[in-house]
């Protein structure tokens, strides 16, 4: 028996403020998997990560989570099983790079103990040693050490699915390059299944397994980078690899 | 011992008011000593801020006797037109169905008069009103009220057929100036306003009665007579003892700067209504500022710690409901209009009607004063906390959000710790405001540093407005920098 797939999107739309931002949208994320969702400004990628933690609700379809419908678990709790990182880190310019960690160990209610040691290694394990970065506070760090902060409050609780959103997006190219290739191992080694929002081909094809390519709110192919190279589906696709 | 205790029980003391301007001032001190010299204890709540306060006051109960014209009385208090003279009796048969008593008049009317020098007046032959029809080419400098009222100029010239060449207001240290500089030939004043006597002007004769009058008379409670009859004898004795000229003569005295209690115990004496006694501190006329500051030590301290009172109570309890409100309108659209509106509404109220309304209430004293400052102090504060807590970053919301913290945790951990510096900015504002704002509660008897500050102004005396005005000044700066200490400790990130 096969086992559930980690992220299923089945016939989803999406309308916001009337205007339609995805279009019957499909797809499977197995476990472990690691997917691409490529595609320009507008095309619906973000609309679309955010429909899989409910902090978009779908117009129509449905969203399954390790076999579960979302649209049936107390949001709190789901977003909590999920790591979450997006283009501006999105840490609490009042807390320490240590607490920005542990966040959602906090709201799982988890001892302070434990909290701190798992902060601590996620910090070490994101490439910023504990003893140095723990007490900083978010105005301490370089946009690209911010990054890794909230990349590590996204590992902290384990999740067993990663949602990044253009997690290099904000950063200057040469920064965005070192972090990706410093950052590769610890992506592709967390076990999760994750789906990485990104508009560069390059960072799509380095990363993933798989790549979905996003039009207009339409999932139009998905597929490794020899298939879609191969036999792009549509002169959109053909185009963006040229 | 049981016949004791009754007799503390029974014991009345007499509340006696005044309003904030000098000859107000000195005949509530009048009142009181008066009542005093036949001992009656006394509590003096002098220079409330104008007739509507001290007749609220008078009517709420928390006075029982102030100095009030009989003009003004018709007029402002009642109503009504001053068709017929004299007014006297219609104003006692209205304050009589209204519980109170307008007791026999002390002599004198403050009425309003036209003024000009005495030697211009002679050599223009002029003596009575109806006399400038034929004397073409006046100037005047007149009061802003007297150029605005419809029974001011406007009227006056109607009644007696007569324009002048130029009218234009001045302020009231000026217009003497411009009389003396001879900028100007005619001005309005009141007959008991002893610069007429010291610049040597004379008053011209209001022969058509065009003015109303205002006889002054103690406006008392009625039951003043069962509660305390000794006292109403007392106030009763003054009456027809006070004519013009000796008004006007002891006006002059507190002009050049003798306190106003020796005005009045010398005045009783020199009618036998008080025994002449020998007082360490008699002839307390003007000394230097230090002298006079070092020995008000212990006056100031009292002042002091009731405008901290006054100011605490009212931003503290204006901050809890601005922290409800405020968030209550960063919250639901509806409430956002209706909160931001109403508390708008309320700062457009002038401090002097929205004291005057509240007394009926609150009576006169700290409550009134701790209300309006409340009101006052609420809108920068709502405003702030709103704003502080509408502009935190919503992408750092969608974030917190996004790692499963629920809407209390939002606000608990990203809303409200973010929005600190910019509502405790809020805070810094209305508590500047406040200080300064609380200066005004000597209207209503409030106490606080605006007492020297107004009594400095009835009585034209800079050392008293100083008493006040320093420490006032000196408060708001020190709270504004306590202040931001604080937002400096509560918002470091920021």
């Amino acid at each position: 028996m096969n086992p559930a797939p980690a992220v299923e999107l089945r016939e989803v739309h999406v309308a916001l403020g009337g205007r339609p931002v995805l279009r019957g949208v499909s797809l499977c994320v197995a476990q472990g998997e690691f997917l691409a969702i490529l595609g320009g400004s507008g095309s619906g990628k973000t609309t679309l990560l955010s429909c899989v933690n409910r902090l978009t609700e779908p117009t129509r379809g449905t969203v399954w989570v390790r076999g579960e419908d979302v649209a049936t678990l107390q949001p709190e709790a789901l977003r909590r099983s999920i790591g979450y990182v997006v283009q501006k880190s999105g840490l609490l310019p009042h807390w320490s790079a240590e607490r920005n960690a542990a966040t959602v160990l906090e709201l799982l209610g988890r001892p302070v103990a434990e909290r701190i040691a798992r902060a601590h290694e996620v910090l070490d394990t994101v490439g910023l040693p504990a003893a140095d970065f723990a007490t900083r506070k978010p105005r301490q760090l370089s946009g690209g050490q911010a990054q890794r902060v909230a990349l590590a409050r996204a590992l902290a609780a384990k999740p067993s699915v990663l949602l990044l959103d253009e997690p290099f997006g904000a950063l200057d190219p040469i920064s965005r390059r070192a972090l990706r290739a410093s950052l590769t191992s610890v992506l592709r080694g967390s076990g999760a299944a994750t789906l990485l929002v990104t508009h560069d081909l390059r960072e799509a094809f380095e990363l993933a397994d798989r790549t979905a390519v996003i039009d207009g709110g339409v999932l139009v192919q998905v597929g490794t980078e020899r298939e879609l190279r191969a036999a792009p589906a549509t002169p959109f696709v053909a185009e963006l690899l040229a | 011992m049981n016949a004791l205790l009754l007799s503390v029980a029974l014991a009345v003391t007499v509340q006696v008011g005044s309003k904030n301007f000098a000859e107000s001032h000195l005949l509530g001190e009048l009142f009181a000593q008066a009542i005093e010299a036949r001992g009656v204890a006394v509590q003096r709540h002098l220079g409330l801020g104008g007739s509507e306060v001290a007749f609220r006051a008078l009517e709420a109960g928390a006075l029982d006797v102030y100095p009030e014209y009989d003009g003004t009385a018709l007029l402002v208090l009642l109503g009504e037109a001053p068709d017929a003279r004299p007014i006297g009796l219609k104003v006692a048969q209205a304050m009589a169905r209204r519980g109170l008593a307008w007791l026999s008049p002390l002599g004198f009317s403050n009425d309003w008069v036209l003024a000009l020098p005495q030697a211009k007046a002679q050599a223009a032959g002029l003596e009575r009103l109806s006399d400038l029809a034929r004397v073409p080419g006046l100037r005047g400098g007149f009061s802003a009220e007297f150029l605005g009222r419809a029974d001011g100029l406007a009227g006056l010239e109607r009644a007696y057929g007569f324009r002048l060449d130029s009218a234009r207001p001045l302020a009231e240290s000026l217009k003497y100036q411009a009389l003396a500089q001879g900028t100007i030939d005619l001005i309005d004043a009141y007959s008991t306003d002893p610069s007429l006597d010291s610049l040597g002007l004379r008053g011209l004769t209001d022969d058509r009665q065009f003015f109303p009058s205002y006889a002054c008379a103690p406006l008392s409670r009625a039951d003043l007579a069962v509660r305390a009859p000794e006292a109403q004898a007392a106030l009763l004795s003054l009456a027809g003892r006070l004519d013009l000229a000796t008004m006007r003569r002891l006006n002059g005295l507190v002009q050049q700067g003798v306190a106003e209690a020796d005005v009045a115990r010398e005045f009783l004496q020199s009618i036998g209504l008080q025994r002449a006694e020998v007082d360490a501190n008699r002839g307390t006329t003007r000394k230097s500022l230090g002298v006079f500051l070092a020995g008000q030590w212990p006056y100031l301290v009292r002042l002091l710690v009731r405008h901290l009172e006054l100011t605490f109570t009212a931003l503290a309890s204006a901050t809890l409901l601005g922290l409800l409100l405020g968030t209550l309108a960063s919250r639901r659209p509806l409430a956002e209009t209706l909160i931001l509106k109403s508390v708008g509404l309320a700062q457009t109220i002038p401090s002097l009607p929205l004291l005057a309304f509240l007394v009926p209430w609150l009576g006169i004293g700290v409550w009134p004063s701790i209300v309006a400052l409340f009101l006052y102090a609420l809108l920068p504060i709502v405003q702030a906390i709103h704003a502080a807590l509408t502009s935190v970053d919503p992408d750092l919301v969608w974030v917190a959000v996004g790692q499963g913290m629920t809407e209390r945790q939002v606000a608990r951990w990203v809303r409200f710790p973010l929005a600190t510096g910019v509502a405790l900015a809020g805070v810094r504002v209305a508590a500047v405001t406040t200080v300064g704002n609380a200066t005004l509660a000597a209207f209503v008897g409030g106490g606080g540093l605006g007492e020297p500050i107004l009594a400095g102004l009835a009585l034209n005396d800079n050392r008293l407005i100083l008493l006040g005005a320093i420490p006032a000044a000196m408060l708001a700066v020190t709270i504004d920098a306590a202040l931001a200490w604080l937002s400096r400790r509560l918002a470091p990130t920021r």
